[in-house]
């Protein structure tokens, strides 16, 4: 279905999610080549099911690891973070949504917590293996659990795409980890004045 | 007697230019903190300022049961760690432990932290030298 959406896309024969005019992105323009931003899982905020339509009218950035990494993704969330308050008033716009891929040592409050520690625009979201299979079947995106240590502890290799969806939940842009804060502000502030 | 001296000399300086990391200077010594008891990332620039290479083989800290040295791959659209066993610095040469690359894991801290907090991480050589060094806990966002 999405090789067929793909092809429509090129032909300009899609509406509303390809083919936008106007100056190039800053970043990797993948209009058109994903399904729009759906889920359902549990945010960590108040504890409770959350879908994707909680969303719309949101610039949404979807990211997806763990809390027990040390580098990566504090990296990337710090990047995202400071991305989204380079739009100062306009930061409330946008949510970046911390999905873990680590069910099993990311309990909810942990994610909260941990969601909190990089903005009031981070959302942490955990789902059960089920749900979270699905959502990540449906972007493409690969996890892998390392042998766990004497201490119980493992790696998680992770996919390291963020992507950003507009207010209208169509996917229509890819970070990745050598696009800077500022490439990610300059396309935020353009998606957000979209409406 | 003479070859004994002699020998006794080479073997002295041999050890003395392996054991010599005086000449090693640490930069942007930094730990980025993170909520509850999860694993810290420590930062640092290192310089060899001496004329031999040095080897940083792991680093150690009283704050942390366990400490060890990895580097974030970026491979495929994946990123995932390696464990580094050792890291070779030449001469005239530095390396930086920065984001997204080479950096220390500190696990299971001993005791919460808070941004501010000054900690001491050694950082250990082969054939046994060692330089403590002072890093400073900063922020989750510190870029």
């Amino acid at each position: 279905m999405w090789s067929r959406a793909l092809v429509l896309c090129l032909m300009g024969l899609l509406p509303a999610g390809c083919g936008h005019s106007g100056p190039p992105w800053a970043l990797k323009d993948i209009s058109g080549l994903m399904p729009d931003l759906a889920f359902t899982l549990t945010d960590t905020q108040t504890d409770r099911p959350v879908h994707a339509a909680a969303f719309a009218g949101k610039v949404v950035l979807l990211y997806f690891g763990y809390t027990h990494c040390p580098d990566v993704c504090p990296t990337t969330l710090s990047r995202l973070s400071l991305a989204v308050a380079g739009l100062g008033a306009k930061a409330d716009q946008a949510r970046i949504l911390f999905v873990s891929v680590d069910p099993k040592r990311d309990t909810a409050a942990a994610l909260k917590t941990y969601a909190t520690a990089f903005g009031p625009e981070v959302v942490g979201l955990r789902g059960s293996a089920d749900a979270l299979a699905a959502l990540t079947k449906r972007y493409r995106v690969t996890y892998g659990y390392g042998k766990p240590d004497a201490h119980g502890d493992y790696e998680v290799s992770h996919s390291s795409a963020v992507y950003i969806f507009d207010r209208q939940g169509h996917v229509r842009l890819l970070a990745r980890p050598t696009d800077s804060a500022r490439a990610i502000m300059k396309d935020l502030k353009r998606l957000v004045a979209e409406g | 007697m003479k070859r004994f001296i002699g020998c006794l000399i080479l073997v002295c300086s041999a050890l003395a230019a392996h054991a010599d990391v005086s000449n090693v200077a640490v930069s942007h010594a930094r730990v980025r903190l993170l909520p509850g008891d999860l694993p810290l990332a420590g930062y640092f620039v290192l310089g060899n300022q001496s004329s031999h290479p040095i080897t940083l083989i792991g680093a150690s800290c009283p704050d942390f049961a366990m400490v060890m040295m990895h580097r974030s791959v970026h491979e495929n659209g994946m990123d995932r760690m390696v464990g580094v066993k050792s890291l070779e610095v030449a001469p005239g040469k530095a390396v930086r432990f920065a984001p997204g690359g080479y950096h220390l894991m500190l696990m299971h801290r001993r005791h919460p932290m808070h941004v501010g907090d000054m900690v001491p991480i050694t950082l250990h050589f082969v054939d046994g030298g060692e330089r403590r060094i002072e890093f400073r806990v900063v922020g989750a966002t510190d870029q």
